[in-house]
């Protein structure tokens, strides 16, 4: 009933790998309507390529047949699902009349294609196995697929047009527009066989180059909004597409001059040719990759270890930066009070000199007022220099109300009420303060910009039953998605512009280094509680 | 010279009040608050002020809302913000809770003594 062709093989790979690539970005946000498109244009030409590899692979008619019918469910969703995607992409309206009569249309021929032989009438019987054949009314169909299938290209190059041609939804748009056209141009030669054309159908070629251009346009620009480390996940998925289609190429063509020279029809020399060629192509693989690597990335996997290992330091030292910065910004008002009272007596003394109560004042309150900017000058340097962990006795709740303190200009700029409710304020933990500083100002950073419009902070403190002590940070911000819940942590993802994604991954870090645990519970609208634990018995003194 | 008169003085940091205390005490009638609930019990017991000077940063309440109180209750009291927050959005805020103008920290002495008048 099935027999092992080495035709059948490439276009499963190819399904196989569509399939992956779009199960893979609408696992990245389930909610978003472009994903699942996206997810189903991957899927119909699943179908597709699933049912062209099965109906090479048997020798029966009917089961051939069955395989023929299943192959044009997959071949006519294939526009449809585009036309979809182009519209998300495009921001069109799905509930579009256009669409509506195309799926009618759509509908009305999968019944043709099941209930009649207007559209398949039979199978022809080529060299690399059974395909269908075109029925009478085929022609209406190819009419209709083809309309519907240059639109989706000709959607997004509309919509691409209209957008500043450096601007990144431009190039995002413009690489879907090739992934499409790309498809639209070779993707149809696999319909003349079904006319008794006699050439290899290498419809399926497509899918790589389909595969490399969405690719690429989540790569470079972010389509979908599919982070860095995924990123990387769809190009070594694209190059495994890719290679295939070359394999495939490889093996067709040497087999096709065989057979031609030698006239031999065996599927034993077909299987070794397969893996002679196998063999062969290993070192071009090889050299394919690293192209590949360096279209994508720009350097070879170990430059990129290199840059990334890197880049990450660099970006921790930012983060400390920005976050010092944040706080230079807090003392430099601090600062102004003890300023203006020394400017002030300083600018009396001369005329106040013999004046016994000023200069009584004068001598309590300067070196007082110096005293002070020295204090908060060297909070300064404490936070923003790399040192290196060190644990000492630290009073908690000194230094929460210490961070409060740097932060209190931005609390009043943002119009947000600070709520305290502390247990045991004389506690003191063993831990190292400029980093759990750092992860303090982090989370309350976070809140304030989850509260745009201002309201209620919360931070609270108590010893749990389970011999934990809790610091507690509650908003009634904006909340996280659900689905960005589990990134959280995840280094280089990042919800905001410009954001490097390393904030709370390096909070994370410092807490699970301190022996406590962070744990994030988020309503969307309704807020963001954040829970840092510290065991009693490892950081009690 | 001009007539002296009542000011009231509401800052929670003492290096503040004492400068503004060398600053204006030769011309004017001082008077001190350190919060915004004290501020507020002075000129509930005694609504005869000129002008308030006000800090915006203070531990209790922040000197925008007592500004919008004390403008609500006695609309004819001047109130002066005093601040080292100076940005245009706290000075826009301050002229939108009532306040009737706007010095930076750290001043100048001619400056107060200018703007109380």
């Amino acid at each position: 009933m099935f027999y092992f062709n080495p035709y059948a093989i490439p276009p499963l790979v190819a399904a196989l790998v569509i399939f992956f690539l779009g199960a893979y970005v609408w696992s990245k946000n389930i909610r978003s309507l472009t994903n699942l498109s996206w997810f189903l244009v991957c899927f119909a030409m699943f179908i597709w390529l699933t049912a062209d590899s099965f109906i090479y692979s048997t020798n029966n008619s009917g089961l051939a047949i069955f395989f023929s019918k299943i192959i044009y469910v997959g071949v006519t969703l294939i526009p449809i699902a585009n036309i979809i995607f182009s519209f998300r992409i495009s921001k069109i309206r799905i509930h579009h009349p256009l669409l509506l009569i195309l799926v009618f249309f759509y509908i009305l021929a999968i019944y043709f294609t099941f209930f009649s032989r207007q559209i398949i009438d039979g199978l022809h019987q080529y060299p690399w196995g059974f395909y269908p054949k075109a029925g009478s009314w085929h022609w209406l169909y190819l009419i209709l697929w083809g309309f519907t299938f240059f639109l989706a290209p000709m959607v997004i190059r509309r919509r691409a047009l209209s957008l500043p041609r450096k601007s990144e939804e431009r190039q995002r748009l413009d690489y879907a527009f090739y992934a499409f056209l790309a498809g639209g141009v070779i993707g149809p030669f696999d319909f003349l066989q079904k006319y008794g054309i006699a050439f290899y159908p290498f419809g399926y070629f497509a899918v790589p180059l389909i595969v490399a251009f969405i690719a690429l346009a989540i790569q470079k620009h972010n389509l979908m909004e599919i982070s860095f480390v995924i990123k990387r996940g769809i190009v070594y998925s694209c190059v495994i597409g890719i290679l295939t289609g070359a394999y495939l190429l490889l093996v067709v063509l040497i087999e096709l001059l065989f057979r031609g020279f030698i006239g031999y029809r065996s599927i034993f020399i077909s299987l070794l040719l397969t893996f002679i060629i196998a063999f062969l192509f290993n070192p071009l693989r090889n050299r394919i990759q690293a192209l590949i690597d360096h279209l994508f990335l720009g350097k070879t996997p170990e430059e990129i270890a290199q840059e990334n290992k890197l880049l990450r330091h660099e970006v921790e030292r930012s983060e400390r930066l920005k976050a010092a910065s944040t706080l230079a910004l807090g003392l430099a008002h601090e600062i102004k009070n003890p300023l203006t009272t020394i400017k002030t007596f300083s600018e009396y003394l001369p005329e106040r000199s013999k004046d016994e109560a000023f200069i009584k004042k004068f001598s309590k309150m300067i070196p007082a007022e110096v005293e002070r900017i020295n204090n908060i000058v060297h909070r300064l340097l404490d936070f923003s220099k790399p040192a290196p962990p060190s644990f000492q006795e630290t009073n908690i709740h000194s230094l929460i109300k210490d961070i409060l303190e740097f932060l209190s200009n931005d609390f009043l700029k943002h119009h947000i009420r600070v709520h305290e409710s502390y247990e045991d304020t004389n506690l003191t933990l063993r831990i190292d303060p400029g980093q759990i500083k750092q992860v303090l100002l982090n989370l309350l950073l976070n809140a304030i910009e989850a509260m745009p419009k201002g309201g209620n902070l919360t931070i609270k403190t108590q010893k749990t039953p389970t011999d934990a002590f809790e610091i507690t940070i509650t908003d009634d911000g904006c909340g996280i998605p659900p689905q960005h819940m589990k990134n959280l942590f995840t280094p280089f993802f990042s919800t905001k512009e410009g954001g490097s994604g390393l904030g709370l991954s390096i909070c994370h870090q410092i807490i699970k280094n301190h022996g406590g645990t962070i744990e994030v519970g988020s309503k969307e609208g309704k807020g963001t509680e954040i829970r840092i634990k510290f065991s009693l018995s490892k950081n009690q003194v | 010279m001009n007539p002296r008169k009542k000011i009231l003085i509401c800052d929670d940091e003492e290096g503040i009040r004492e400068s503004l205390n060398l600053i204006l005490k030769d011309h004017h009638n001082l008077h001190f608050a350190k919060n915004g609930p004290e501020c507020r019990e002075a000129l509930a017991k005694d609504p005869n002020f000129d002008i308030v000077l006000m800090d915006i940063k203070m531990p209790k309440q922040s000197g925008i809302d007592v500004t919008r109180d004390i403008k609500s209750r006695h609309p004819h009291i001047k109130v002066i913000i005093v601040t080292g927050y100076a940005s245009a959005e706290i000075a826009q805020e301050a002229i939108a809770a009532g306040a009737d103008d706007y010095i930076a920290k750290p001043f100048e002495s001619k400056d107060i003594i200018k703007r109380v008048g």
